[in-house]
């Protein structure tokens, strides 16, 4: 991976328009032909740099409308297999390790979980909870904050 | 046309109980909606004309295609279309989640300000006195801490209300969905 690799990748960051030819305008930029964009970019996926190319879509949208970031207390010992286990259920998109700054904040495991509603996702948690034995705390989704909401703003 | 007969897929969408929607979901996704989104977010061709290669591919003409495509952003359904990496393979290697508790009446103007840093992935307000949450990255823990710090003093924030959950193994993450089967 070189530099021109880093400015493909974060001049990329919020996606390519729908116009027909849509590697162009990143190629003039960049000062490369358009094929040599498209190689890059298949390598960088080759080789897991890009970890997929495609669309984001917003979970809310497509139905799934119970969106929960659930930290878990689990002891320091067990962690890994906790995590791997809770890893394994198809509704949770992220699994993370994270450190706390403070004493009354011990959490120490993250999980992003989906589902069609709270009571789905209430179910999932509390089973999990009771086979794994900890506690956790879920933390619902009210708002994206940081992709307007479609009345706001429309950009396409 | 294109023959799905075969490959169909319980409906996503189910009633809703107890549950407000985030947001108002669209009308409705069609069959050929949930192909295309299902193309776009698991098999995206890199190619010089993707747009064409997937109109031929799903048997769409172009123009319908890019007009679906259109609507479903401006719905706010598709996010972005484009490369899906780890920050940490471009030199961005620290990362945290931070939870600010901000009095209600402040969400947006705070909102507003954290989505002005660079290298913000995401950006919540949430059911909890910990209403604001949203994930950074960065070259170096250093560079982590004064940002944080920056915003702490830029919104007079007590420090005992903001968490600063550095990541320290990442286990999972794949936020794909399945819609519909591909032919």
């Amino acid at each position: 991976m070189d530099q021109t690799d880093i400015k493909l990748l974060t001049n990329l960051k919020k996606g390519i328009p729908l116009t027909d030819n849509p590697f162009n305008a990143i190629a003039t930029e960049l000062k490369i032909p358009t094929q040599e964009v498209i190689e890059r970019l298949n390598q960088l996926k080759k080789d897991k740099i890009i970890r997929r190319f495609g669309a984001t879509l917003k979970p809310g949208n497509i139905g799934l409308s119970s969106n929960a970031l659930v930290a878990w207390k689990v002891p320091k010992d067990k962690i890994q297999e906790i995590a791997n286990h809770l890893s394994e259920i198809k509704e949770i998109s992220h699994c993370y390790e994270r450190t706390t700054n403070n004493p009354n904040w011990t959490y120490n495991l993250y999980t992003v979980i989906h589902t069609q509603n709270h009571t789905t996702t209430q179910q999932i948690l509390k089973e999990l909870s009771t086979t794994l034995k900890i506690e956790y705390k879920p933390l619902y989704s009210t708002k994206d904050l940081k992709h307007p909401q479609p009345k706001e703003d429309t950009q396409c | 046309m294109i023959n799905n007969k075969n490959n169909q897929v319980t409906p996503i969408h189910q009633p809703q109980k107890n549950n407000t929607p985030q947001t108002q979901p669209p009308k409705n996704l069609d069959e050929t909606d949930k192909k295309i989104l299902q193309t776009l977010q698991d098999d995206f061709p890199i190619v010089p004309q993707p747009w064409k290669e997937i109109s031929h591919r799903l048997n769409i003409p172009q123009q319908e295609l890019t007009t679906r495509i259109t609507h479903l952003k401006e719905n706010g359904t598709i996010q972005k279309i484009g490369p899906i990496f780890d920050a940490a393979k471009i030199g961005q290697k620290a990362s945290t989640l931070v939870a600010l508790r901000i009095d209600t009446k402040k969400i947006q103007e705070t909102a507003k300000l954290i989505n002005t840093y660079d290298n913000i992935t995401h950006n919540y307000q949430r059911d909890d006195p910990y209403n604001i949450w949203f994930t950074l990255t960065a070259q170096t823990t250093k560079e982590i801490n004064t940002t944080i710090e920056q915003i702490r003093q830029k919104l007079n924030i007590p420090p005992q209300d903001i968490l600063n959950l550095p990541t320290q193994h990442r286990y999972k993450i794949n936020a794909t969905f399945q819609l519909t089967k591909l032919p």
